[in-house]
């Protein structure tokens, strides 16, 4: 850690360079996609047993989750599954949820059964990460009043240790995402809820016709999320009550963490269906307030609830100050609040042109990943409707391509989707990132409702790129939580990213034609600040946290 | 939308014997072959001037009136037909045409009685009978316009606009009969069952289920509500129980509210002129009543489809143009809509209202600034244009333009929107202190709708006939 005066003045000029670095690159490289799947091994379907019942959790899975879990550098693939309905059980092959070995060179190969994997339930969102910090990342799945924590033994297998560990399973959970909430060095664990289940069977739709649709989701009454506290020693105490989380029922689709205002605590902000999100800031001891509303992140600019679906909480604007975007339904447009500072964010859907683009789009997995490293985050979703009979009663589509926004870097984006090659329709749901193949790039893997999983190689000439995969000391072996700045670029670590989905696999920073990056400053969440100096482009390092 | 007010060209042929001049004679030639193509705009200054060269000729009064007329100048055509009737009490062009301009203005009362006349002097005069149909209907005089109506369908049984005009015929009567019981019952059973039939129509099942069930509460004996039940029941896919309900039906008819029966009856008489309707060959008529349907039970893209069909029939029809783009408007098919608005001339403030907010909704707030602004100008009072404009601005980035009409628009603030709205355009205007109260405003309002929901909710159950066997 270095904190001169020297030290300071050293560090304006480096931060010059790596502006002009960025600066000088052209315009922004096009972004390009494709879809390897059928090549690459993974062969994963969707199975969300659709009934003529139409059951709202059919249309609600699936997460994916892109983590490292037989530590040997290569990013591993998970899907969630559904099960049989509605006796919720995974009674055949298909319903397992599936874990993918990256073998390199973008070739995977299923290892569900031998890493013990293949889950119960209906399952829908996955959340992994390190918790017990023996350097083996865990996996968490939410379903249908069936949640599974599973420890990594470290030996490529899992151990089902939900009950031991004290995680219930107390509703209809979507999605989870861990954090170290009290920046104890241990992960914590959030869970979203949407409602109870099974639900009333309500009728929805049209009987004169015959169509029978998903029920609107004002019939479900929401729940709050449980946060779970980790003790450190294998187990967890549920917290909700004292934290003051539990005292707000939300219908939750997805989580995202920030310290959106720079007080060395993460915050969380959850999205609801059809009713205001909620931003639950930390208060650093031990408890939450819900401020969505007053900061501005609970409704859009028309002040009416939209169907938030999925969300990133990022700096798209490299003011330092992380921003939340949002997917939702057609009609609706992609929220985009930016994080004004002191608390307060603006709507800024509009004015960044995400509003025309995505207005008639429905998204669910979203991410502001810098998709051609050239310094500015871009914007993907993972799209379809919710409703898949909605082409008969509205002016929306069903199944859709995804979307690919490109960050302008002057607070603008341009749909590129179809540039970048998303042409598929189909029913999107769950969306991870992570560089898969090692080329600096980042790729993405998307979940679809009934058709083979996509995994989408990132081909596009890029700019240089460096990706930080940190091990904590004092805080949490993730680096969970963990604030980076390179020049005038700001990210965090976190794997709570998406729709019920889970990307952890390093920081990624595009660098665009910066030859090396004089400084790097990680700002960690147990108050350590480190720097590096003169760091090479275009690798993967190791950062361990400074004593 | 009125139909049926094209009338065949009725203009006086007789040629200006004595004329002044061959040259009026030619100015006169003139004038008719225009009436004969169609150009009327162009002949009003030829006969304007025949007029003046030959005062006092009813034939040529009555030309430039019906020239007038033809063109649209209903108001200015008036005092010529008034005195060509002056001194031709008898003329039924005069009076038909009398007629039709001050419907053509809005002015149906003062229709009727041209109408009658022509109608008593030719009772077989079909246009003229439907015209007084139609005068009376629009009126207020539904009972009226029924029996003439009705005649028209013995006149012409394939007309389909006779029987559309008189279903409406019925319909209005009904609706009065509704709307008086309203103000002299509103809680009484016979008001629910009258609520709760309208439910039906708009296959709002659950909530109709409630209100027969309150209705039934109020008077167990009440008629035909038993088997409205059933009906409901058998809708929602519960035939026994359907079968259950019918069997509570009252053997005999208890005392029935004058007004309940006849909105009931005459409801009744409606849906049978309408099923008439529904067998003639394909109409504009038969179009225009399924999307009307259609509206009233919210599915207004399915209703823009009628339109359009009933658009085919009569390309160019203006009205049906119109028609089409609200429909599209109110079924949120933005995109669609926001380029019908703009064939029409001149832009009215609702036309440039419903542009303005499809591009707003379409995300294009700098394009409908200007049709907003354009609506709030020509109209001030109206608030859903204010709201919309607010939003606009602000999301212009023009937060303080935002404010004035945000607040103009919180009157009609239903569910706390404009409230959020104006806290946002506050705040981003450096007033938090009124940017509190807004937001407060707002979770007020939030917290009010949620109870009225709540309580809307013990509506949404279909239970079984009490004490049946489930």
């Amino acid at each position: 850690m270095h904190g001169s005066r020297v030290f300071a003045s050293a560090s304006r000029l480096c931060l010059l360079s790596i502006s002009a670095g960025l600066v000088a690159a052209d315009a922004p490289a096009p972004i390009r996609f494709q879809d390897v799947a059928e090549s690459s091994g993974v062969h994963f379907v969707l199975e969300n047993s659709p009934t003529p019942q139409k059951r709202l959790i059919e249309t609600m899975p699936g997460g994916v989750a892109i983590f490292d879990y037989n530590g040997d550098g290569l990013p591993d693939l998970f899907f969630t599954n559904g099960a049989a309905v509605p006796s919720l059980q995974k009674d055949a092959p298909k319903y397992f949820n599936r874990l993918y070995r990256n073998d390199g060179g973008m070739k995977f190969t299923d290892v569900t059964e031998q890493a013990h994997l293949a889950g119960a339930g209906y399952s829908m969102g996955a959340a992994a990460a390190d918790y017990d910090n023996d350097g083996n990342v865990d996996l968490f799945v939410a379903g249908v009043n069936r949640n599974i924590l599973y420890r990594n033994l470290g030996n490529g297998q899992f151990e089902d240790v939900t009950e031991k560990a004290g995680i219930k399973s107390d509703g209809w959970a979507v999605a989870a995402g861990w954090f170290d909430y009290d920046n104890d060095g241990n992960l914590d664990l959030l869970v979203i809820h949407y409602a109870r289940w099974p639900a009333e069977d309500r009728y929805c739709g049209d009987v004169s016709r015959n169509i029978r649709i998903y029920c609107n989701p004002k019939y479900f009454d929401g729940l709050p999320a449980t946060l779970y506290r980790n003790r450190g020693d294998g187990t967890f105490q549920d917290v909700s009550q004292e934290s003051g989380i539990a005292r707000y029922a939300g219908r939750g689709m997805s989580i995202a963490f920030a310290d959106y205002d720079g007080d060395g605590f993460m915050d969380a902000f959850v999205t609801n269906d059809n009713m205001p999100n909620f931003l639950f800031h930390n208060r650093g001891n031990g408890t939450f307030e819900e401020v969505a509303l007053p900061a501005g992140v609970a409704l859009p600019d028309q002040g009416r609830a939209v169907a938030s679906m999925g969300a990133d909480f990022r700096d798209y604007d490299n003011d330092g100050l992380p921003d939340i975007a949002v997917t939702a339904l057609a009609g609706e447009t992609f929220p985009l609040f930016r994080n004004l500072g002191k608390g307060a964010f603006t709507d800024a859907t509009y004015s960044s042109r995400l509003g025309p683009l995505t207005i008639r789009h429905s998204g669910w997995g979203t991410g502001l990943f810098d998709f051609n490293n050239d310094g500015w985050k871009d914007l993907f979703t993972a799209n379809s409707h919710v409703n898949d009979l909605v082409e008969q009663f509205e002016a929306a589509r069903y199944k859709e391509p995804n979307g690919v926004y490109l960050n302008l870097g002057n607070g603008t984006f341009r749909d590129v989707s179809a540039a970048a090659g998303q042409t598929a329709a189909r029913a999107h749901r769950g969306s991870a990132y992570a560089d898969l193949n090692g080329d600096g790039r980042i790729d993405v893997v998307v979940s679809c409702l009934g058709e083979p999983a996509e995994v989408w190689e990132n081909l596009g000439p890029a700019g240089n790129w460096i990706i930080l995969k940190l091990v904590g000391v004092r805080s949490n072996r993730d680096g969970i939580g963990a604030r980076i700045r390179i020049g005038e670029q700001y990210n965090h670590m976190t794997s709570a990213v998406s729709y019920a989905s889970s990307s952890h696999a390093g920081v990624h920073f595009g660098l665009g034609k910066l030859a090396q990056i004089p400084k790097i400053e990680i700002r960690w969440p147990s108050g350590t600040v480190q720097v590096l100096e003169n760091v090479k482009v275009n690798q993967v390092l190791t950062v361990r946290e400074s004593k | 939308m009125r139909q049926g007010l094209t009338l065949p060209l009725l203009f006086w042929l007789g040629t200006l014997a004595g004329a002044q001049s061959d040259d009026l004679a030619l100015k006169s030639r003139h004038a008719k072959e225009l009436m004969a193509a169609g150009r009327f705009w162009e002949a009003v200054p030829l006969y304007e001037e025949l007029v003046r060269a030959v005062p006092g000729n009813p034939g040529l009064i009555l030309n430039l009136g019906l020239a007038e007329r033809m063109s649209g100048q209903y108001r200015k055509s008036i005092p010529h037909f008034e005195a060509v009737l002056k001194v031709d009490p008898r003329n039924l062009p005069a009076r038909l045409s009398l007629g039709v301009a001050h419907l053509e203005l809005g002015e149906p009362a003062l229709a009727v009685a041209p109408f009658e006349s022509v109608v008593a002097a030719d009772a077989t005069n079909a246009d003229a009978r439907g015209l007084l149909a139609q005068a009376l209907l629009a009126a207020g005089r539904p009972k009226d316009a029924a029996v003439h109506f009705r005649k028209l369908t013995e006149l012409t049984p394939n007309d389909p606009k006779a029987w559309y005009g008189l279903g409406k015929s019925y319909e209005s009567v009904s609706t009065n009969a509704f709307e008086q019981l309203r103000k002299t019952a509103p809680e009484s059973c016979w008001m629910l069952a009258l609520l709760a039939d309208s439910r039906v129509t708009r296959r709002q099942y659950r909530s109709a289920f409630y209100l027969y069930r309150q209705a039934l509460e109020r008077n167990p004996a009440m008629a035909g509500v038993h088997t409205s039940v059933a009906e409901v029941y058998r809708k929602t896919g519960h035939p026994d129980w359907a079968a259950d309900e019918q069997g509570r039906e009252p053997a005999k008819p208890a005392v029935v509210n004058p007004s309940y029966r006849e909105s009931k009856e005459y409801g009744q008489l409606a849906l049978d002129a309408f099923s008439h309707l529904s067998t003639l060959p394909e109409s504009l008529e038969f179009h225009q009543l399924r999307a009307e349907t259609m509206s009233a039970q919210g599915q207004h893209l399915e209703a823009a489809e009628e339109w359009r069909a009933a658009l085919a029939i009569q390309p160019g029809n203006p009205n049906l143009e119109k028609e089409v783009a609200v429909s599209l408007f109110m079924g949120r098919d933005y995109r669609s809509a926001a380029p019908l608005f703009l064939q029409f001339r001149p832009m009215t403030p609702d036309l440039n209202y419903m542009e303005g907010d499809s591009l707003l909704h379409l995300e294009e707030a700098g394009r409908a600034i200007p049709y907003l602004e354009a609506a709030v100008r020509a109209d001030p009072k109206m608030m859903g244009a204010h709201a919309s404009l607010g939003l606009a601005y602000a999301r212009a980035g023009q937060p303080s333009k935002a404010v004035p009409h945000l607040e103009a628009a919180s009157p009609i603030d239903a569910d706390g929107s404009l409230s959020y709205q104006l806290s946002r355009a506050y705040q981003a205007t450096g007033q938090p202190e009124h940017a509190r109260q807004a937001l407060e405003r707002y979770q007020e309002i939030v917290k009010k709708v949620q109870a009225q929901k709540d309580e809307l909710s013990k509506e949404a159950q279909i239970t079984a006939p009490p004490d049946a066997r489930q």
